[in-house]
């Protein structure tokens, strides 16, 4: 057996456990708040997936990514106000129309290095911004525009799918299933490839590998995990609006990455349900939720550089130092040169 | 020694309690309470009008269970941030219908009021608008569980239409905020005056966020024979603009200002805003027996009189104890059904819940900044009757 061929395995079997997993919690939580705050955790896990891609195979930081996130909505809103076409079709279209969006802006800003690319993605998500703001005819302006979902979708009776334990389970699998594909990506030759990029753009090109697509493609990938995010939550919330689109967005799903620590692909998810779920704990204090979390940030990047999933990892690894994860490593590296 | 009187104390209290507590609240105690979520802006742009609903909410209920609750129902407010933006708003006024807050009312923005309209059934729940003016939550965004109790922008407009025709000023100069908002409502200007023959010489569109207004105030003077002045800036511009007219001895000109004359600018600005002119969706000069008693109980506690969003709030929280009263329940589904083509008495006399649209039909109100008691704040001059409520426009579908 390859080593491929084993880590395809195991992520298989990790893809198959999570699903087990949110089918207990969904089947078992009853307290319909619960699960409303899970599915919007858990969309947002999805959210943060989409940056930290970025930020995990090209070393990219974006400060626009919540555009993707309310083209989603407005995509399909727009589409269905207009009755340009079926709920279904509306839903598949504005998934691969952002797709081939992401791939094809990737092309222009993926060029620029560092801090530019920082500001380059922050201009063009706030352009998108101020375009939803503005053009009040089609996208309603500052006030918004609601979603009228059908009353049936795939064949499905809409009260059926927006059940919260439903709903809960839908974006769930999302987050499991893009989770699960990403890895197996990044597992493959494709992850090795855009990895030697990030690391060293100039001796990937001197050993004859063309960087420009590699890391077109993780930002396209990047970008349509993230239009994900965004269909799933114009499902839950049936509304959109400008502020879905602001950079305060993009920056709270960087603060999440960075708190879930983005060099294992759970990190981020995880660190979006930190976030949610301590936000709610914090209950009445939520008004100074920002300076709470601001400081678990400084103590987050102070005493765990690689967030929580790198200071997990790193405890878990202490345990297990003997067993034969370490060959593994080995035979990576050795497959790898 | 201490034991015992302890002890004693306690024997005294457990009487009193068990003695007291079915004379007190007897009919309260019974029934299911009715539990308002009031969901508004603690933090963020809004936060100051948001702080005066809240206000007017939580006094309406104090106010209710001092006379023995709503339908023998006692009343609780439980209050949620919505950080002034619609995800917030909707997240929390999700949470608190959840946990039995079901009868939810309070947020200032029409995009937040939209936000939380559209999962309404699926949480169980109702909701009353007090402060968002968009024609669309009551025309093709209206929805069957939401009410709305304060003026609509095409209620506002319908009423300046009528006031304008009393205006002697003949040219207008239009400032207005450069997005959609203070887009439409200078087109509406525009066309409102050149049907009354007046001209509109100058029309101009500062961005939203801009400090210095001199450029912009140079040019209104600079034109002749501008007698009059239609402001539609929102918020830190607002106050900014009329800072700045007051200083360049604008304000010896004509000025109307839609959605300007709030409190809060007043307060913000001094007597800058004295003498200006705008629509007022409530205030205590409102002469019915029920806002007298409102005024009067208001003062009382506060040492002044309530503000425009305070009396909004008031009055919206009324329509909701005026639909469990009918119903005779505090289920959201009944109360809607309630309260949906009520007419009622309220702070404004009497009004009726619009069966086509769940728009509150109410008098319109014009007036001017003065000063009172010391104090400079908007004064009713003016009052329209429910007559010139324009119709629905028939987008509204409710099923």
């Amino acid at each position: 057996m390859s080593y491929r061929e084993l880590t395809n395995g195991r992520i298989a079997g990790g893809v198959a456990a999570a699903l087990a997993a949110g089918a207990v919690v969904a089947l078992t939580v009853t307290s319909e708040t619960v699960l409303s705050l899970l599915t919007q955790a858990t969309i947002f896990a999805i959210f943060a997936l989409g940056v930290g891609i970025l930020l995990r195979q090209n070393g990219m930081v974006s400060f626009g990514h919540a555009a993707f996130y309310g083209l989603g909505g407005y995509v399909v809103a727009i589409l269905l106000e207009r009755q340009l076409m079926s709920a279904e079709m509306a839903l598949v279209a504005a998934f691969f129309g952002i797709a081939l969006f992401a791939f094809l802006i990737g092309f222009v800003v993926v060029r620029v290095p560092g801090i530019a690319f920082g500001m380059l993605t922050l201009a063009l998500g706030q352009m998108f911004y101020q375009v939803a703001s503005r053009s009040r005819n089609l996208t309603g302006g500052a006030d918004g525009i609601n979603i009228s979902w059908p009353d049936t979708l795939f064949g499905f009776d809409i009260s059926l799918l927006t059940r919260q334990d439903a709903m809960f389970y839908f974006a769930w699998s999302g987050l499991v299933l893009s989770i699960g594909i990403v890895a197996a990506l990044m597992a493959s030759r494709f992850g090795a490839t855009t990895e030697a990029i990030r690391d060293n753009e100039e001796r990937a090109r001197f050993i004859g590998i063309r960087t420009l697509l590699p890391r077109v493609l993780v930002f396209t990938l990047s970008g349509t995990v993230t239009a994900l995010a965004g269909l799933m939550s114009a499902f839950q919330t049936a509304f959109i609006s400008p502020e879905s689109m602001h950079w305060s967005v993009s920056g709270t799903a960087l603060m999440m990455v960075i708190i879930g620590g983005y060099r294992y692909l759970w990190g981020p998810a995880l660190g979006a349900i930190a976030f949610f779920l301590s936000r709610d704990l914090v209950g009445d204090f939520a008004q100074h939720w920002l300076a709470i979390f601001g400081v678990a940030l400084i103590v987050v990047i102070v005493f765990a550089p690689q967030g929580i999933s790198g200071a997990l990892a790193r405890l878990f690894r202490r345990k297990a130092v003997a067993r034969p994860a370490a060959a593994a490593v080995i035979h990576k590296l050795k497959e790898r040169t | 020694m201490k034991k015992s009187i302890n002890l004693f104390g306690k024997t005294c209290i457990a009487l009193a309690i068990g003695a007291l507590a079915p004379l007190g609240a007897h009919a309260a105690v019974d029934k299911e309470p009715l539990r308002i979520g009031a969901v508004s802006s603690v933090s963020g742009v809004f936060a100051q009008q948001g702080e005066e609903v809240l206000r007017g909410i939580q006094f309406a209920a104090e106010e209710a269970n001092r006379k023995g609750g709503v339908d023998g129902r006692q009343v609780a407010v439980q209050v949620a941030d919505d950080e002034s933006t619609p995800e917030a708003g909707r997240r929390v006024a999700e949470k608190l219908a959840r946990d039995g807050n079901n009868l939810l009312i309070g947020a200032i923005p029409t995009s937040i009021s939209q936000a939380i309209s559209q999962n309404l059934e699926r949480w169980n729940a109702l909701y009353v608008v007090v402060a968002s003016k968009g024609d669309r939550l009551t025309g093709e965004a209206c929805k069957p569980r939401m009410f709305r109790t304060n003026h609509s922008d095409a209620m506002d407009m319908a009423m300046f239409t009528e006031w304008m025709k009393g205006v002697k000023e003949k040219n207008f100069a239009v400032i207005a905020a450069d997005y959609a908002w203070g887009r439409d409502s200078a087109e509406f200007f525009a066309k409102q005056a050149k049907s009354l023959g007046k001209s509109v010489p100058v029309s101009l569109f500062p961005p939203l966020g801009t400090k210095d207004f001199a450029p912009y105030i140079a040019q209104i003077k600079d034109a002749p024979n501008v007698d009059g002045i239609w402001v539609a800036l929102a918020g830190r511009d607002l106050i900014a603009f009329t800072k700045q007219a007051k200083e360049f001895g604008l304000t010896s000109k004509r000025i109307i200002g839609h959605a300007a004359i709030m409190d809060f600018v007043v307060k913000a600005t001094g007597d800058a805003t004295k003498g200006v002119w705008g629509n007022i969706g409530y205030g205590a000069e409102i002469d019915t027996p029920a806002n007298q008693a409102f005024v009067a109980a208001w003062k009382a506690k506060y040492k002044r009189v309530p503000t425009e969003n305070e009396g909004q709030a008031y009055n919206g929280v009324q329509a909701i104890f005026e639909g469990v009263r009918k119903a005779g329940s505090v289920k959201p589904a009944e109360v809607a059904a309630a309260l949906r083509g009520l007419s009622y008495d309220s702070v404004y006399g009497k009004v009726s819940m619009r069966a086509e649209d769940n728009q509150l039909v109410l008098p319109s109100y014009i007036g001017q900044v003065k000063v009172v008691d010391g104090q400079p704040r908007p004064v009713i001059e003016k009052r329209y009757e429910t007559a010139l409520v324009p119709a629905p426009n028939g987008s509204c579908k409710l099923k």
